[in-house]
């Protein structure tokens, strides 16, 4: 038996898609000569993920995120490489596989799928039978985790008539009923407000603690991926580009600390000059009286004790970079260098 | 685990419980084509003769008891089983332990059981209206008979209608082909004629629609012996265990094409 929960060896998927040239005549053509062109969603990928991490797999549109969690969930067959997760091979589907994972898509709902016109609960009742859940167990869940995401005054209303915040969190109660030990999340807070992200923030970790899952999300909102996952894998184009802790993410892309200093006065260019003269520093915006610097992550105490000395400012702050920063200067640069 | 595909079947009544009114037109589409198919008969059989062994009394009795079976056949399945696969939501179903086959025969079934309901009572009431015409069985053992081969024509229908849906693998749009077969299957059930009224009766007799409102309407007429009630029975289960093989089969090398396209 393996001590990791997913195991992802040289992972390569590749898609035959149609391709076809405007126009009605190119329509024509395309009945008697389809073309089509090959997908590299994924080239060669490999991971391991163990019990009861949060991983947040990130990368920008069409870098092979969702592509990745549908293999693992056996949805998708891989063109190439070894995928193991709990044990198994995801794409034989055992009935053993499929009642320990749980994947939530973004854009498609189980709840929506069955009962669009019946009550939360009727979608609920059926998550039951085919978990094969007693009822007192089931009533346990469904009462704990309707506490736990807080959507109790919703389980007798048909689903069509809530709102998007609330199916997504009646959703992911759905999904989780059958206590999976595996958690396959796709963008789990695309279109919820920020109260509702924070309390699904919250309810994760809390599920995660209380039931020992592993959680593999994808999120182009990294608030998910910071206030929930202990380590992130980031991809582009199909290809694995860094997987470790977000705090070696921030020190491998940055290694510098950000300054926010607030002038009592509107600042004047001498000092923005006198400041760009201690090495290792650099602007990053100006407003009004405020300036915000950056500097290399060594010396951003003393260059902070330094203002402090010398000028008079009615504020100070240093920060760290957020992950939002940090992943877009990561890709940015990477384009750059394409 | 068959409470799971039973709940299944009992969601899809529910929902059809939110829409009854539809079901209660169905009854007018029950009522008006055996009405329709009587006063052409009627007038065919003006002199009081009879086609192929058939009477008016047969062919009006024939006429509604196959439209009501074939009309409750679901030989086009559920397009959604094809849309599914081209839109991706296949993979809600790719991920729970369940069969697809049994899922979406036991969903069809509950979607269709408000129908059957208003359908009996439509052919109740054709009855009534055309009683002077219509042969009514006395043996409780031929209403069993016949509803029990319309069971199994269900099943044949079915598989048929979710093999043309799973082309969906294969081809950008199966709905044209779905929509072309269907009236293939209306003539070869027998719906628009009785099958041995048309030429190379041989080869439709074979094919396995014709449990889908022909040989139920037979056994209604009492035109079939006990043997040969056998022998078709036999043949019944046969095409079924085909079928049901071949969907499986389908499905198993079609999901192995699926994309799952979005989210």
């Amino acid at each position: 038996m393996s001590s990791y929960v997913i195991e992802v060896k040289n992972l390569t998927k590749i898609y035959r898609r149609q391709v076809k040239e405007a126009g009605l005549i190119e329509s024509v053509k395309s009945i008697f000569k389809p073309l089509y062109e090959e997908v590299e969603a994924l080239r060669g990928v490999s991971f391991n993920v163990g019990e009861g991490e949060i991983v947040g797999y990130i990368g920008p549109n069409g870098a092979g995120k969702t592509t990745t969690l549908k293999i693992l969930a056996g949805v998708l067959f891989p063109t190439e490489g070894e995928v193991k997760v709990l044990d198994e091979i995801p794409y034989k589907r055992s009935k053993k596989f499929l009642s320990k994972i749980s994947f939530i898509m973004a854009s498609r709902g189980f709840l929506e799928e069955v009962a669009w016109d019946l009550p939360v609960l009727d979608g609920f009742y059926f998550i039951k039978e085919i978990y094969n859940l007693s009822y007192s167990e089931y009533k346990k869940r469904v009462n704990k985790l309707s506490e736990m995401m807080k959507i109790e005054d919703i389980l007798k209303s048909p689903v069509r008539n809530l709102s998007h915040g609330q199916r997504k969190k009646a959703e992911i109660v759905a999904n989780l009923l059958w206590e999976p030990k595996l958690i396959l999340l796709d963008e789990p807070t695309l279109g919820l407000d920020i109260f509702s992200q924070n309390e699904l923030h919250n309810f994760l970790k809390e599920y995660v603690k209380d039931y020992k899952a592993t959680v593999m999300l994808t999120s182009h909102n990294m608030k998910d991926i910071e206030k929930c996952a202990s380590r992130v894998i980031m991809i582009d184009k199909g290809r694995k580009l860094y997987d470790g802790d977000i705090e070696g993410l921030k020190k491998k892309i940055f290694g510098r600390k950000f300054i926010k200093i607030c002038f009592d006065e509107v600042f004047n260019e001498n000092i923005e000059k006198k400041l760009l003269s201690v090495e290792g520093v650099a602007v990053i915006s100006k407003e009004e009286n405020c300036l915000t610097i950056s500097t290399e992550e060594s010396i951003s105490k003393d260059v902070a004790k330094e203002i402090l000395n010398k000028y008079n400012i009615s504020d100070i702050e240093i920060m760290e970079p957020t992950l939002e920063e940090v992943v877009y200067r990561f890709y940015s640069e990477g384009k750059e260098n394409d | 685990m068959i409470r799971l595909y039973l709940e299944s079947a009992k969601c899809e009544v529910k929902r059809m419980l939110q829409y009854k009114a539809n079901s209660l037109f169905y009854l007018t589409v029950v009522l008006i084509p055996p009405l329709a198919l009587f006063f052409l008969w009627k007038t065919i059989l003006s002199h009081g003769g009879s086609i192929g062994g058939y009477n008016l009394s047969d062919m009006v009795t024939y006429f509604i008891v196959t439209q009501f079976f074939v009309m409750n056949t679901p030989y086009s399945a559920w397009i959604e089983i094809g849309e599914s696969i081209k839109d991706g939501s296949l993979s809600l179903w790719l991920t729970k332990p369940v069969n697809h086959y049994l899922l979406y025969l036991f969903r069809l079934i509950g979607s269709w059981i408000l129908q059957w309901i208003f359908g009996i009572a439509g052919v109740i009431v054709v009855s009534i209206i055309l009683k002077d015409y219509v042969v009514i069985p006395k043996e409780a053992s031929t209403y069993f008979l016949s509803i029990l081969f319309w069971m199994g024509g269900i099943v044949i229908g079915f598989s048929y209608g979710y093999i043309l849906n799973l082309l969906s693998f294969w081809f950008e749009r199966s709905t044209y082909i779905i929509y072309f077969s269907e009236g293939i299957v209306a003539l070869l059930s027998g719906m628009l004629i009785p099958l041995d009224l048309l030429p190379a009766k041989s080869l439709w007799l074979f094919l396995p629609f014709r449990f889908c409102g022909y040989i139920p309407a037979q056994i209604f007429l009492g035109k079939m012996t006990g043997l040969d009630i056998a022998f078709e029975f036999a043949s019944m289960a046969i095409w079924i265990f085909v079928l049901v093989s071949l969907s499986h089969l389908v499905f198993k090398i079609g999901s192995r094409r699926f994309t799952a396209s979005g989210g």
